[in-house]
């Protein structure tokens, strides 16, 4: 039988059951279809307890379904509770399998074999994506698992983990503590996982802890019986294998939905995997009458989704509904005096500027509520030189002076952008820049405009081209315009390279010079059979230089030490540029005389070599600034660990008894504030920030979700209740009650409140990592407390001058 | 990269101090009095005050190293100028004292500040020779990572004594347990293995660096005629010799960790009990004038 609808919304997340509640309030006819049994499929797995916040704050609510900051199980009982209170038409276990037909007569298709038909269809099927299942005969929910909440609630069993990435490893290790485990792995080998986890896994094979079937995949599982254990079986190299197990634990993976999407008609601006569906405005995708909302949108965060449920269901029904946010741009745009619309300014700014022109409505309006609109008067600062903002400035109207090294200030005007080399590269400004007559900006923070760069694919080409054009002309040719360097600029390219990989080697023939747009690399010279590094060059510098200018073969290997990449010039374009600048042979002869100085002076320190190799690996190579001790120095008084946790919260951010040593260094675990912060890929409230300094913080706004905790390949991201704060000397010289602020063990960090009283109800774990001590006085409060001068904060630049220095 | 305190800025505080030294020493020496040299006269008031503002001064480095706000110079530069300048109220106190002494508590003042002043000699030769023995000895570890290596350990050996004969299990768990690393202080100052082993005959022996028990698995080993626990047992006595390697380094950074820092228990409170002293010789000198 087919049941017809007005309205079906596909999804019970928060987008959908706003949309869902919305519809039922002004009883339209309307099914609200959830493949699991419950609401909310991704909060229903967070961990117990969890506490969720409503980010943005600014934003206002609007949705008949209640959401407050508050614990998982209430958000998610105050949602079954409105469902039942606005009598919402859903229906759980209702898996969606195709969308087919047009506005009016949508036909939805169901795994259990129903049919839909809905004149409107609302997407909010999130990012999470189907959990790839087993698949095999026999298998039952009793038995086969995909999740683990407890792994100290089972004990003495044997169980099989189905799997190779990093859950599976995990899953498997923490489970191995008490029962028997083996781990069953598809492939030969565990290369999907993380290192950390591949050397876990492969040591407890190695030790006997768990056991391993590689190659093997499960065909079939007995029935259940008596017996506390049922037969799996398995197709492995070698033929058909079996064995006994009290329950499987399978970690597949999910399957992204885009590829379900685009199956409905829903078309994509490009292949990115990161890249979001084509909408209007209104949220309709390419296909008439259906839409999409939510993280699936582009929108992750729970509030933006529940608006747009409401905004949905009102477009649907033909009635004009202003988006949640339109008093904040309304707002925003205060500031340019002007008695427009807010779609006019939107409309005007697109117009206005050729970089935006291309973008999809909905997401530029997204973009510039993330924006800040700037009216300066003339003459006023934008930015300085080597500060370490990485926003993106566009020009509305007016125009901006742009002061390079030497010559005359770049003028800048209308339509034009600046700021992206930074943006680019994660470095500091390279030029100082003043506002214009009658200037107008956009000031659009990284994170925002990376997203736009990676949906839109014209914009980041014109941001590419630019970008070499700028680089090309403040490295080597700022007497030269811009028209001049056009036809050179065309001509380079744009290289990618992963940690590691080799740029040139050692007497390769020189070919192209290469300018390093972001990352960086380590120059290595061969010494006794082994490439030792003898220097390392940050984003913004070029190497290959002497090679291009002589014509002679590479004098050293130049190798990514991080993800990299470069601008590289061919030598007859180069020689190209220097016929048209006559002062930058001289320029450039002189960088070669230095370098070739240096080599000479580096080659013969193999110490110095492994230090800086050392160094690299530790991930300084996409440091700004790291903090070393020195071994020889440092007395183990943890005053550093002290000085952090009572000037931050009573949470020591860095851990002296955690990370590696070579020779007397150590680098402990201690944020590296890199260039291009991991942990900033993926920050729903965009909580973390650079300062001008070039210290990366995380704001007030942190929601808890951990992530940036994930991301952190350093692991120098905890999550923390937020402390007591600092204690008075007097009391507790007097009263006693010190705090624990050091810990030998270095997976578990102390915080006041692990060790004392239970934290508040209303208090939530956040992310606290190190910010330099941006706020105080005088600098990083653990170099400043270590009485023997052992830890010190560097910049990769000073630490390699110095080593280079001191061991040669 | 690295400034350690004692060249901090140039040694600027050595400087002050040898300033300070002489200044004291001139003033003593140029004295043209009808009487011996004491603390009574101008020059020894002087030196007197001096004196106690320093043996002040310095027990406030206690203060300013937990001042975690301040940004009043660095505490490596407070810890440079404690040193250098405690050097000098060496000699600024002694001069002071004019060398006369006596069983009276102006003497006792003196004698606390010496045992503070020249323990923190021992402090500084220790902080510049025990961090860099620390770092040679657990050869790029930290401690705690040396205690998670031995934790492994122990787990690879119970998982292999369960494959072998249980008189040897119970011996081989029971060398584990009963292994110590320095229960008592005096122990873990001298590095010393109180480890010890129950044998089924012998009853509990000595087990220094595991020989004991890996003497025992020699012999099971000799009597030992299945092929696959003799193999046990004899990957049993490797990692034995391992782990016993691994506990002589825990032990000796123990050691080194202890020494690096036993000079503060005669430090810290001989430097309030020569603050006492002082006041009280301050008090007793105006009194009995």
């Amino acid at each position: 039988m087919t049941e017809k609808y007005q309205i079906a919304v596909v999804g019970a997340g928060p987008g959908g059951l706003s949309a869902a509640a919305h519809a039922a309030t002004l009883e339209v006819p309307h099914v609200l279809l959830e493949k699991s049994p419950a609401v909310a499929d991704t909060i229903q797995k967070y961990q117990k307890g969890k506490h969720v916040m409503a980010e943005p704050g600014i934003l206002p609510l609007r949705s008949e379904v209640p959401f407050a900051q508050g614990t998982r199980e209430h958000i998610l009982s105050e949602w079954d509770q409105s469902l039942a209170d606005n009598g919402v038409n859903i229906q759980f276990g209702a898996e969606v399998t195709s969308i087919e037909g047009a506005k009016g007569d949508f036909r939805i298709s169901l795994s259990n074999g129903q049919q839909v038909q809905a004149e409107a269809v609302v997407l909010g099927i999130g990012v999470q994506g189907n959990l790839r299942t087993l698949g095999v005969e026999g298998e039952s929910p009793d038995f086969v698992e995909y999740q683990l909440d407890d792994p100290d609630a089972i004990t003495d069993e044997t169980i099989l983990v189905v799997g190779a990435g990093d859950a599976a490893i995990e899953n498997a290790v923490a489970l191995a503590e008490h029962n028997r485990v083996t781990i069953v792995n598809r492939r030969d080998e565990f290369a999907r996982a993380k290192d950390g986890n591949i050397a876990l896994i492969q040591a407890a094979i190695e030790s006997g802890e768990i056991t391993c079937l590689y190659n093997s995949v499960p065909s079939g599982i007995s029935p259940a019986s008596d017996e506390p254990t049922r037969i799996v079986s398995f197709s492995t190299a070698d033929g058909e294998a079996t064995v006994a197990a009290n329950r499987v634990i399978a970690r597949l993976g999910a399957i992204p939905p885009r590829s379900l999407v685009e199956s409905f008609g829903v078309e994509f601006p490009n292949k990115d995997p990161a890249s979001l569906p084509i909408l209007s405005t209104r949220y309709e995708s390419s296909v008439e009458g259906l839409y999409v909302i939510g993280a699936l949108a582009g929108y992750p965060l729970i509030k933006q989704a529940m608006n747009q449920g409401y905004e949905v269901v009102e477009t649907i029904l033909g009635r004009e509904v202003q988006p949640a946010d339109h008093d904040l741009l309304e707002d925003k745009f205060r500031t340019l005096g002007t008695n427009d619309s807010v779609d006019d300014v939107l409309a005007r700014m697109q117009r206005d500027i050729p970089l935006f022109s291309e973008v999809n409505p909905l997401m530029f309006r997204e973009l510039i509520l993330d924006s800040k609109v700037h009216k300066p008067s003339q003459g006023e600062l934008i930015f300085s030189k080597n500060d370490y903002t990485n926003s993106f400035y566009s020009i509305l109207q007016g125009d901006v002076r742009i002061e390079v090294d030497s010559g005359t200030p770049i003028i800048s005007g209308q339509g034009n952008f600046f700021g992206e080399l930074s943006l680019l590269s994660g470095r500091r400004r390279s030029a100082t820049v003043r506002a214009g007559d009658h200037c107008e900006l956009i000031e659009t923070p990284r994170k925002s405009m990376n997203k736009l760069l990676n949906s839109v694919a014209a914009a980041k080409k014109v941001l590419d081209e630019t970008f070499v054009l700028r680089v090309i002309q403040g490295r080597f040719a700022p007497e030269l315009s811009i028209e001049a360097l056009q036809p050179i600029a065309s001509a380079a390219k744009l290289n990618e390279y992963q940690a590691g990989e080799t740029i040139f080697s050692e007497g390769d023939d020189a070919d192209a010079l290469h300018l390093i747009r972001s990352g960086s690399v380590s120059i290595l010279k061969q010494y006794e059979g082994k490439d030792l590094p003898m220097s390392y060059v940050s984003a913004g510098n070029y190497v290959g230089e002497m090679g291009v200018l002589g014509g002679y073969k590479r004098s050293a290997t130049v190798r990514a030490s991080v993800k990299t990449q470069t601008v590289s010039i061919d030598a007859d374009n180069f020689k190209k540029l220097l016929a048209l600048n006559e002062d930058l042979r001289a320029r450039i002869s002189e960088v070669v005389s230095g370098r070739l100085k240096d080599n000479m002076s580096n080659q013969s320190s193999e110490e110095a070599g492994g230090v800086l190799d050392f160094l690299l690996q530790q991930g300084l190579g996409e440091a700004t600034d790291v903090l070393l001790i020195n071994k020889s120095l440092c007395i183990n008084c943890d005053n550093c660990e002290t000085a952090c946790a009572q000037t931050h919260d009573g949470t020591s951010r860095l851990n002296r008894q955690g990370g590696a040593i070579f020779a007397e260094v150590h680098v402990p675990t201690s944020c590296r504030h890199c260039e291009d912060p991991h942990c900033m890929k993926d920050c729903p409230p965009d909580a973390i920030q650079r300062a001008p300094g070039g210290e990366v913080f995380i704001g007030d706004n942190c929601i808890g979700c951990g992530n940036c905790e994930r991301n952190c390949p350093y692991d120098v991201i905890q999550m923390a209740y937020p402390g007591s704060g600092e204690k008075s000397f007097w009391r507790n010289l007097f009263l006693g009650e010190a705090q624990p602020v050091s810990n030998p063990d270095p997976v578990k960090w102390v915080t006041p409140n692990d060790a004392g009283a239970s934290p508040q109800a209303s208090a939530i774990k956040k992310a606290v990592k190190c910010d330099m001590c941006k706020d105080l006085s005088g600098g990083p409060a653990c170099v400043r407390a270590c009485p023997t001068g052992a830890a010190n904060r560097l910049s990769p630049e000073q630490f390699v001058q110095t080593i280079s220095e001191r061991l040669v | 990269m690295f400034e350690s305190f004692l060249i901090h800025r140039s040694m600027r505080w050595l400087r002050w101090s040898l300033v300070l030294m002489l200044i004291a020493l001139v003033g003593y020496v140029a004295q043209d009095l009808p009487v011996p040299r004491n603390g009574g006269t101008a020059v020894g008031y002087a030196l007197g005050t001096v004196a106690a503002l320093l043996m002040v001064w310095l027990t406030w480095l206690g203060r300013r190293k937990r001042n975690y706000r301040s940004s009043f110079g660095t505490v490596k530069g407070w810890t440079s100028a404690h040193v250098y300048l405690g050097v000098a109220l060496i000699v600024v106190a002694t001069l002071h004292t004019g060398f006369q002494f006596g069983a009276n508590v102006h003497t006792l003042a003196f004698v606390l500040m010496m045992l503070v002043c020249l323990s923190g000699i021992y402090g500084v030769w220790a902080y510049s020779r025990y961090p860099f023995k620390i770092n040679e000895n657990s050869k790029g570890k930290m401690r705690a990572a040396l205690f998670e290596e031995l934790k492994e350990e122990d787990r690879q050996i119970v998982r292999l004594v369960g494959q072998v004969d249980q008189e040897v299990d119970k011996v081989v768990r029971g060398a584990l347990e009963r292994t110590e690393i320095g229960t008592r202080y005096i122990d873990q100052l001298l590095g010393k293995d109180r480890s010890s082993v129950q044998l089924p005959d012998k009853g509990l022996c000595d087990n220094r660096d595991m020989k004991t028990v890996a003497d025992y698995l020699v012999g099971v080993l000799d009597t030992c005629d299945n092929p696959s626990e003799a193999e046990a047992v004899q990957r049993l006595l490797t990692l034995m010799g391992r782990r016993a390697r691994l506990l002589s380094r825990i032990r000796e950074d123990v050691r080194l960790a202890e020494l690096l820092r036993i000079w503060l228990i005669i430090h810290i409170p001989f430097a309030f009990a020569a603050l006492a002293a002082v006041a009280i010789h301050v008090v007793a000198v105006f009194i009995y004038w």
